[in-house]
């Protein structure tokens, strides 16, 4: 068994990781906290600060 | 014209769809502003419909650092959006996890095809011009503003410099809003907002002397998906009948030979190489075995290639 984890391409591994904290994000309110900060217009980003 | 040409336009075209501001002046905050755009485009565009990964990563580090009293100013007009760290900590994961899943899929597939910042850089180089080459050790700029200015700053200080020093935040955020206002007033111009303007001019002066400067040598995203390029499962390949004529490097928008590492980091898999090449050498898909044995075949020594015409 950890003879073919071995094998087993770390681009699936990675993947996995990333769409674990992706689902993990998003089921923690990620998703609404990115939209109460995107609805804003960002001083920073346009220098008015 | 090419289709990358076409799917840029298209790209820049999804990012910044909301034309409408232009009869309303008002800023659009539909739940698609929750999703991130996996191009550079900055969500403080008025006609932005998504979000910007990179803003969205330094603003939950902000929220979740010891110092989050300090992002509370200076960032939010209009509706206030501070809610504290208690959903940060997702925000972080949420975002972290979307680049990290595009950049395992397709590595800097994106920036190649899809990216507006991207996009205008391609469109300035066709300005004829004396053109520069980018000394190599450049390119490791890019990785320092990832996780020096968009990642450590923010967790440490509260406040996300990458976003205040960006000049795509200029160009795409503050010239729009600044010539065709909101609704809602605009804090005063400061020395701030001229100092965004002038990195913004040195950037597209640049732009038009040098390929694609800004993704070379501080996108913070393209770092990003730079770092997972070489394991994406998107794949380049070179094959044995590449004579290194260096066709390749001459169309390729980030200046590099693609036999040297069909995998590079640098590459944006524009894929004008592969369309370029004399002798068909360069190709490309996804490669979705589950194991990793089938590796790129390396090229033979330089010296024993049989040359077949083309500069060296």
């Amino acid at each position: 068994m950890a003879g073919y984890f071995k094998k087993v391409r770390i681009s699936y591994l990675l993947l996995f990781f990333f769409v674990a904290i992706f689902a993990l994000g998003l089921f923690w309110g990620g998703f609404s906290k990115v939209l109460a900060n995107g609805i804003v217009i960002c001083l920073d980003c346009i220098g008015l600060i | 014209m090419r289709v990358r040409r076409w799917t840029q336009i298209a790209g820049t075209l999804v990012a910044n769809p909301l034309f409408a501001y232009f009869s309303t002046r008002t800023i659009y905050q539909g739940r698609a502003k929750g999703i991130c755009f996996p191009g550079f485009n900055c969500y403080a565009c008025p006609l932005a419909l998504m979000s910007c990964p990179i803003g969205s990563l330094q603003q939950s580090l902000t929220l979740i650092g010891p110092n989050k009293s300090a992002s509370a100013a200076g960032s939010a007009f209009g509706q206030v959006a501070r809610q504290g760290a208690t959903n940060s900590i997702g925000a972080l994961l949420y975002v972290l996890g979307f680049i990290g899943i595009i950049g395992v899929v397709s590595g800097r597939l994106v920036c190649g095809w899809i990216c507006p910042f991207g996009f205008l850089q391609d469109l300035l180089y066709k300005i004829p011009a004396p053109k520069l080459k980018l000394p190599r050790f450049m390119r490791y700029g890019k990785y320092v503003m990832l996780a020096v200015l968009a990642m450590l700053i923010p967790y440490l200080t509260g406040v996300h410099w990458y976003s205040r020093l960006c000049p795509a935040g200029s160009l795409e955020g503050a010239l729009p809003l600044e010539a065709i206002p909101p609704r809602a007033s605009l804090p005063p111009i400061g020395w701030f907002f001229w100092l965004k303007i002038g990195i913004l001019v040195f950037f597209l002066a640049w732009m038009i002397v040098t390929k694609r400067p800004f993704c070379r040598t501080a996108c913070a995203l393209g770092a990003a998906y730079a770092i997972l390029t070489p394991v994406s499962l998107y794949r380049m390949h070179v094959d044995s009948t590449c004579d290194r004529c260096e066709k390749c490097r001459d169309v390729c928008p980030v200046d590099i030979s693609i036999y040297e590492n069909a995998n590079s980091p640098e590459c944006v898999r524009c894929l004008d190489c592969k369309k370029e090449c004399p002798v068909g050498a360069v190709s490309s898909g996804f490669r979705l075995g589950l194991t990793g044995d089938e590796e790129d075949e390396p090229l033979p020594e330089k010296g024993n290639v049989e040359k077949k015409g083309g500069k060296h």
